[in-house]
């Protein structure tokens, strides 16, 4: 063995042989298992049929699974087009022209850190109909409150809310990252010229962040795909099916159904979505773009 | 906008009631859980609810610790994350230094297949995971949630840490190849130092990804590994939720996060997004 391949075995060695086992090896084995009728009984029996393409077939005449494809992207564009326009709005204007003290930063990104669980859970207690804090804001104004996660729509909403509250300080980050990037000669121009402060985002600011701003919305695309835990503590994916996104869909198959094969077909159409976008990202850095 | 409009009081007053609200609200949520944790459940129903200035009590903590015993939740998770941090940090920064300073054939597909790897959704991993668990016999051992938050931990570590690598001059291999060092010495007595604020951003990322993690835990964790994120989650019965000892609970796991995020704020912004789109 020559000198170069030793030195790259030792250091690529135990992150390579790490990653084989535990995760591309369980990859392969999910799309393996996605060409059989297996659930929990038969696999492990070594009883499970083949079935070609079948699990694929039935996920797309499956209307549960079609309609949590289609709240997922609903809950990815809704939650990432809102999260961009406060990221960068509160960028802007904090960066730019507010200019606080760096401890306001910890306090507003602070949400950021909390644990997706007790997020879950505290947006649930927020809005629960006997103790929750928002249930009694509105018996103060002599008002109703509706059931807030007991109506499909509603519960998607807050579902949405919790997910705004705690990423968007995430997007903010990488804006504000981006904005210590731009030359401030331009902007300073413009101030002289007796510009103001919309002129300097219009003209200056908003184009020198364009590539920023796509990365942000990619990587935060990337996230979402991963959301599930914050859902399942606050709505269990409820009522009825109003917060199954994909990710609830695949655990509810696997859980509650037992449903190995169909819950892995689903399972690697997620992974090559993430990919694929994984993918993009790279390709839009290998262009420029570089926050 | 112009400097004499900036010294403007009415203008300070301003901003300062802008940032007020802001704060106030990214903050209200975090206030109505530690306020619930301090309350008695009878208190909670009071015309002002959690707000109400009576019904203080630390019961909701007296029953967390002692009665259920949080803590040994709380041990399982630190002993599940460190353990998997530890595995992530060492394998990582010989693969992070050798993706950031070797040249060599599929080196940047290499890079692009760590990057994907991180993408992967947990959910699509965790049945495949669950079934190859019980293949080996190790369903509610440890090792294997160690190995599962591995499979996140260790491709973010290597993309954390190769910018780390990366900035550093080319000189430093010239002059460790004239001292006569050898490619493993280069990299623990030269590099390894140098890189230690990687290092240790991506320690503490780790553990907190970790430490967040819920969906493992609730495929893969029985009685003998259950963690404080699904202790917390048990507090939601069919019947009832008892958010006392929940919120309680939920304090406990959040304090040392938010000592952490105090210690990350000042590398957050560069080396998280730096790393984000290194390919």
């Amino acid at each position: 063995m020559n000198e170069s391949v030793k030195k790259l075995s030792f250091f690529l060695g135990p992150s390579g042989i790490l990653l084989l086992g535990i995760l591309i090896f369980p990859i392969l084995y999910s799309f393996g298992l996605s060409f059989f009728d297996a659930n929990g009984a038969t696999w492990f029996r070594g009883e499970a049929t083949f079935l070609g393409i079948g699990n694929y077939v039935n996920l797309f005449q499956d209307g549960s699974f079609l309609n949590s494809v289609k709240l997922l992207a609903l809950y990815i564009v809704v939650t990432t087009v809102l999260e961009l326009i406060l990221a960068l709005g509160f960028a802007l204007v904090l960066d730019q022209v507010i200019k606080p003290p760096k401890w306001i930063y910890t306090l507003i990104i602070l949400p950021m850190f909390v644990l997706p669980v007790v997020s879950g859970l505290t947006f649930r207690y927020l809005f629960d109909p006997d103790s929750g804090i928002i249930g009694t804001v509105f018996l103060w104004a002599s008002l109703e409150p509706p059931d807030f996660l007991g109506d499909p729509t509603l519960a998607f909403v807050l579902v949405v809310l919790q997910d705004i509250w705690r990423m968007w300080p995430f997007l903010f980050m990488i804006i504000l990252a981006g904005l210590k990037g731009i030359p401030k000669d331009p902007i300073e121009a413009i101030k002289m010229d007796g510009g103001n402060f919309f002129q300097s985002c219009r003209f200056v600011i908003l184009p020198a962040l364009a590539p920023t701003i796509l990365v942000a919305t990619l990587l935060k695309v990337i996230e979402s795909l991963k959301a599930f835990t914050e859902i399942y503590v606050m709505t269990g994916g409820g009522p009825g099916e109003s917060t199954t996104i994909l990710s609830m869909y695949i655990i509810k198959q696997i859980t509650d159904f037992s449903a190995y094969g169909f819950g892995s077909a689903a399972s690697c159409l997620l992974i090559l979505v993430g990919i694929g976008l994984t993918i993009t990202l790279a390709a839009f850095k290998r262009q420029g773009a570089r926050p | 906008m112009n400097s004499s409009q900036h010294h403007h009081p009415g203008r300070k007053l301003a901003s300062w009631v802008f940032l007020g609200v802001l704060v106030a609200v990214q903050l209200f949520p975090i206030l109505v859980i530690a306020l619930t944790s301090m309350k008695t459940p009878i208190s909670l129903l009071d015309d002002l609810g959690v707000f109400s200035p009576s019904g203080f009590f630390m019961g909701n903590y007296q029953r967390v610790l002692v009665d259920d015993g949080f803590m040994e939740y709380v041990s399982t998770s630190l002993v599940i994350a460190v353990s998997s941090t530890a595995l992530s940090i060492i394998c990582g920064s010989l693969a992070a230094y050798a993706l950031a300073r070797f040249n060599f054939r599929g080196r940047t597909y290499l890079a692009l297949g760590i990057l994907c790897s991180r993408m992967v959704p947990p959910v699509a991993l965790a049945l495949p995971a669950f079934i190859l668990l019980r293949f080996f016999g190790a369903v509610d051992h440890s090792i294997g949630l160690i190995l599962a938050h591995t499979t996140f931990n260790l491709p973010f570590a290597i993309w954390l840490m190769m910018p780390f690598f990366e900035i550093l001059p080319k000189d430093f291999d010239d002059a460790a190849a004239m001292d006569g060092l050898g490619a493993i010495q280069t990299f623990r007595i030269i590099f390894l130092p140098l890189a230690t604020p990687g290092l240790i951003v991506a320690s503490i990322f780790c553990f907190l990804m970790s430490w967040n993690d819920f969906l493992y835990s609730l495929i893969l964790a029985g009685s003998e590994t259950r963690t404080a994120p699904l202790a917390i989650n048990a507090y939601m019965t069919a019947d009832q939720i008892e958010w006392g000892p929940m919120t309680a609970s939920s304090m406990l796991v959040l304090v040392p996060v938010f000592f952490l995020c105090r210690y990350l704020q000042n590398h957050m912004i560069g080396d998280l997004t730096a790393g984000g789109v290194k390919g």
